[in-house]
């Protein structure tokens, strides 16, 4: 695939920020060396603050970058009227719709404004367009709806069926999945994966679930104070533990095992798990909620193995020689606390 | 990407104008009713005749028309529907639904510009009251009005091009309004009661005191700024998404609110010039217009707005005559006490507002 390759929105020692008043800049990241390719999806991540916002709206051109350049295509953004961007590059924006008294396919069609007339009659090419972008998010049903009779998850579809009737190369979104359930979120990402490798867009957004940005990510861009962008495939930052190093802070860090965050404080006790599979995934996030550091081999004081006997679940545990039988995971945890 | 197979009934998107024309007939009808009622009694073909051929066998008749109750119509029109765009512009500007022309201090501006002229030189006034026909005094007092609001809307104009985010700019002109409206009360506490009376009586609103050339005037200014606001549709419903998504999409932000700012300067401070303060009208007519038409879309909005606007001026001018009598009624009192609950009753009734912004 020759058009996955091509670099369409990139940057050369960008320095992002805020103008102050009196000429003085507050910069939140800078030495930003990115480049967004057609047909990939990037999750650009970070800690609150760290500048995913502002990151996005100066590539948007809609705050002016402080140093470098943004490249979109060839053309150098700041030299771009919004017209000639809108062409280029559409945005999902945080900022909340409320609006009424509009149907969910003319709020769709206003993303036809850049190619639209004076006044915004849609020609056939335009209402193709529409059609095509509504379709692709799976909104027909909704096609008359007044958007303010939408749930979240509906209405952030619609916003981006909007910027998919824009025609563009590029699509950024700042934070599509925040305020969603998980249902909503898994088909808002895994709409945006698919239009990215079925359409060729290169495509990026911003979010706070690492889970579901290292699931579905084509590569992430991982933001933070000190070090500004890393850029890599998730797995790669997983492993060489930029992840962990991003994320450390003192009450919890990232598990490089488990590709999430430990959110338990350790009790500095160990239990020896052993058993079946299933009970012993589950045992084993009682356990850790608990505080326990858990072993699957070593021989630890207190020894718990999970089993599935005739369609229920057993726990035997064995402690200072003394052994018990449990039932529940909850006389489980009983008898554990009792121990302390 | 593939294209699924679908049988969606897919919306019409040419604009529907039959609501259009339902209120152009209202329009007209209500127009011929305001041209018919009156303290004398004339009959309807003697009016016709007058209307479209300018004779009647009653030359009474012809002058009572032609110099009274056709300007006052008239101006009825145009006050309602100027008011009513202003108003329309200004909520979606500012994404705000208590949003109107008087927000951005362009009638306090106005207001002071009279209250200068009234209050300052009691002499003047005792002479040269504001519902003198073309004499050299209503001159002043319109001179007065636009100058006011010129000013208030100049200000607002330099310091939109240094703030850019309209609900500051919003709260600013509502700031500025309020400096106005307390350097008249200021004035008035120092003046005579004879000028303070002159001056109230100005702010009930009159739409009897354009005639002749100021009509003219009046008409083309309205005409202006109504085109402008026409124009700016596609802007208008970019930014019901915020100026954010707005710019995004393409549209230019700034161009877009320096004319949205004429426009509805031209269109209010014009109409408060004229006719003085009428409330109530620019903050409800396109609330009333949105929830019977169901729809956000400025292209049909617009013309529906303004014609709505004429509508509900209409009536209410014809309400503040008292049909039968000789007494008339202050006109901004009529349109709140009529247009609030007409508008209460539509939103409870339609119940379609509500997530409007």
């Amino acid at each position: 695939m020759e058009q996955q390759m091509q670099k369409v929105l990139s940057t050369q020692d960008l320095k992002i920020g805020y103008h102050r008043k009196g000429g003085e800049s507050i910069s939140v990241a800078k030495n930003l060396n990115i480049g967004l390719r057609s047909g990939e999806l990037i999750c650009l991540l970070g800690p609150n603050g760290s500048g995913k916002s502002t990151l996005i709206k100066t590539l948007a051109g809609m705050l002016p970058q402080l140093e470098g350049e943004v490249q979109l295509f060839e053309n150098n953004v700041s030299d771009l009227s919004a017209k000639k961007i809108a062409h280029y590059l559409s945005t999902v924006l945080t900022d909340r719709v409320t609006i009424g008294n509009l149907s969910v396919y003319q709020l769709v069609a206003f993303g036809r404004s850049p190619y639209t007339g004076w006044l915004g009659s849609l020609s056939r090419e335009d209402e193709e367009k529409v059609r095509w972008a509504i379709e692709s998010t799976g909104l027909h049903d909704f096609v008359h709806r007044d958007i303010s009779r939408l749930s979240d998850g509906e209405r952030q579809k619609v916003m981006i069926a909007r910027a998919l009737a824009q025609d563009t190369s590029v699509i950024l979104l700042d934070e599509p999945t925040a305020h969603l359930d998980l249902p909503n979120r898994v088909e808002i990402i895994r709409l945006l994966r698919k239009l990215a490798h079925e359409t060729g867009k290169g495509i990026l957004l911003s979010t706070h679930e690492l889970d579901l940005a290292l699931k579905a990510g084509d590569r992430i861009w991982l933001m933070n104070r000190e070090q500004g962008l890393l850029s890599g495939v998730p797995e790669d930052l997983v492993l060489d533990g930029t992840f962990e190093h991003v994320f450390r802070q003192d009450s919890f860090d990232f598990d490089r095992e488990t590709g999430s965050f430990n959110i338990h404080q350790l009790n500095g006790k160990e239990v020896t798990l052993t058993g079946d599979t299933v009970p012993v995934f589950w045992t084993r996030r009682a356990l850790e909620r608990e505080g326990y550091r858990i072993n699957e081999t070593g021989k630890s004081d207190i020894r718990i193995e999970a089993k599935k006997v005739d369609g229920s679940y057993i726990w035997l545990t064995r402690a200072s020689d003394q052994k018990e039988e449990f039932y529940s995971m909850e006389a489980l945890i009983k008898w554990l606390r009792n121990k302390r | 990407m593939d294209r699924p197979e679908s049988n969606t009934r897919w919306p019409d998107t040419t604009l529907n104008m039959s609501y259009l024309f339902l209120l152009m007939g209202g329009v007209l009808l209500l127009f011929l009713f305001s041209v018919a009622l009156g303290s004398v009694e004339i009959p309807l073909s003697d009016i016709v005749s007058i209307l479209f051929l300018g004779e009647s066998a009653n030359e009474a008749w012809v002058k009572i028309i032609q110099n009274i109750r056709l300007p006052r119509a008239v101006t009825a029109i145009l006050a309602g529907s100027a008011l009513s765009i202003g108003g329309l512009q200004m909520q979606t500007l500012f994404r705000n639904p208590l949003a109107g022309p008087s927000v951005l201090g362009i009638s306090a501006g106005a207001s002071l510009g009279v209250a200068v002229v009234m209050l300052a030189a009691g002499t003047i006034t005792s002479v040269f009251a504001i519902q003198q026909l073309s004499s050299a005094g209503s001159w002043l007092i319109i001179g007065a009005a636009s100058i006011g609001s010129g000013a208030v809307l100049f200000l607002i104009l330099l310091i939109s091009t240094r703030v850019r985010d309209s609900v500051t700019l919003l709260i600013i002109g509502l700031m500025i309004g309020n400096i106005t409206i307390a350097l008249v009360s200021i004035w008035q506490y120092f003046s005579q009661p004879e000028q303070i009376r002159d001056y109230l009586i100005w702010t009930f609103g009159s739409l009897g005191g354009v005639t002749g050339s100021q009509l003219w005037i009046l008409t083309l200014v309205v005409a202006v700024g109504s085109v402008i606001a026409f124009g700016l549709s596609k802007q208008l419903n970019g930014l019901l998404l915020g100026e954010n998504y707005a710019k995004s999409m393409g549209l230019s932000v700034d161009t877009a609110r320096f004319w949205i700012i004429v426009s509805t300067s031209l269109l209010a401070g014009g109409i408060t010039a004229f006719c003085g303060p009428i409330g109530f009208v620019g903050v409800a007519v396109p609330h009333l217009t949105r929830s019977l038409l169901n729809t956000n879309e400025h292209r049909i909005l617009i013309p529906a707005t303004f014609l709505m606007g004429a509508i509900l001026m209409l009536a209410c001018d014809i309400i503040a005559q008292v049909p039968g009598s000789s007494t008339t009624l202050p006109i901004s009192a009529v349109t709140s006490m009529v247009g609030s609950p007409v508008v209460i009753w539509v939103i409870l009734k339609r119940r379609n507002l509500k997530a409007s912004f």
